[in-house]
């Protein structure tokens, strides 16, 4: 073998190596990927990308009522997240959910589940609609449980996610397996 | 290697070292597809021309590899103000907190043979803020038109999707003039200085028409 065959042979077999370890060392395409969170705490305000997103208040209940006339009755508990959304470029909606329980368990939805669902599509630019995020869970596991909100229900990739500390008590569950039909505004642009 | 082997090298290699910069150019070329797809074809790239007096003209194509139709039209605004009535309202005109409701004139023209259906308008403002024309954006009744770029009575040619025959005029439908005006009402938050009208039917291709 002459000095140029080996020097050829160790280059390439450099270049192997230097593959293999950027292919060790960079995230896979599923963590690369991976939502932008962005916490925030109820009352405040956390900008997205495509808008200023301020989650208003936590309910819960056995029963709820929306106001489009459906109803749910939830052998568990009906969460019920509002939250003011305003788009900022162009009219955007809010259309991902993802309650992640204090189990662990994550439990995904979108605008147009049979029970639970996200409803906030995009009002004008630079307008205040009002939104709900409706999801049921085990009464149980809702203490310590965070609801992720974003975009695009359909490829969230990438994108900003509000991540929102419900800051759900053992107390409010009680409270709220003992409440009342709650009824719930489901959508509307403020002032509408 | 000597200095002659060096020489000798690149005199090897001179063609393959030549060839180096049109095989990149044809490298990022052939993988430029997603550029088309996911940016070119999203956005607002192509505006179309506009004459000195401000009217626009508008060259599209509407092509679902099934269903094909030309989108040839003139616009240009007539007006654009702030409006707290709208005309013959049958009931008072609700906005949202904090907006105010734009009525924008446009004055068009076109073929009647051509079909412009589905076209959208928008109003920009300095911000690069777009403000969608839609109805359920405020309250006014019945008296708000449904088309933003045709007149509701007389639409012209319609297209029927999923179909290869050519749009034409509904039964019972009078044929488009070959020019008209329309009203759109678009809502814009209070402090929104708009300075143009924005016209479409598929991206890229637009027409902008700027405000006084």
């Amino acid at each position: 073998m002459s000095r140029s065959q080996l020097g050829t042979g160790s280059l390439v077999v450099a270049a192997l190596a230097v593959g293999q370890a950027l292919n060790d060392r960079l995230p896979d395409s599923s963590d690369a990927s991976r939502l932008f969170e962005r916490p925030v705490a109820i009352g405040e305000t956390v900008e997205l990308r495509t808008g200023d997103l301020t989650p208003r208040s936590v309910e819960g209940a056995t029963s709820i009522l929306r106001s489009i006339g459906s109803s749910i009755r939830s052998p568990g508990l009906a969460v019920v997240v509002s939250f003011d959304f305003v788009s900022r470029q162009v009219s955007s909606s809010i259309r991902y959910g993802e309650l992640r329980d204090g189990s662990g368990r994550v439990t995904v939805f979108g605008p147009s589940g049979d029970r639970n669902e996200v409803t906030c599509s995009g009002g004008p630019v630079g307008i205040v609609v009002h939104c709900t995020a409706v999801v049921e869970a085990d009464p149980e596991t809702l203490p310590g449980s965070v609801l992720g909100l974003a975009g695009d229900e359909l490829d969230p990739r990438f994108d900003d996610m509000a991540v929102i500390d419900l800051d759900i008590t053992a107390a409010d569950v009680r409270a709220w397996q003992e409440s009342e039909e709650l009824e719930v505004d489901v959508y509307e642009v403020a002032g509408l | 290697m000597t200095g002659h082997g060096v020489r000798t090298w690149w005199r090897r290699e001179r063609v393959a070292i030549l060839l180096l910069p049109v095989v990149l150019v044809a490298a990022v070329a052939a993988s430029s597809s997603r550029i088309d797809t996911y940016w070119w074809q999203k956005g607002f790239h192509e505006q179309a021309s506009r004459d000195a007096t401000g009217v626009a003209m508008i060259d599209d194509e509407y092509d679902d590899g099934f269903l094909r139709y030309p989108i040839r039209a003139k616009v240009s605004v007539v007006t654009a103000q702030v409006v707290t009535e709208l005309p013959d309202a049958d009931r008072p005109l609700r906005v949202p907190a904090g907006a105010e409701l734009w009525e924008v004139k446009l004055r068009w023209s076109a073929d009647p043979d051509v079909s412009l259906t589905g076209c959208k308008v928008a109003l920009v403002d300095d911000r690069e803020r777009r403000f969608d024309a839609t109805r359920s954006s405020f309250e006014a009744g019945t008296t708000v038109p449904l088309q933003a770029c045709v007149p509701d009575e007389a639409p012209g040619p319609q297209p029927t999707y999923g179909s290869t025959k050519a749009p034409a005029v509904a039964s019972g439908e009078v044929a488009r003039p070959a020019s008209w005006q329309t009203r759109v009402y678009i809502v814009t938050p209070e402090d929104a200085e708009p300075t143009a009208v924005r016209v479409w039917w598929l991206l890229p291709r637009y027409a902008e028409l700027p405000l006084d």
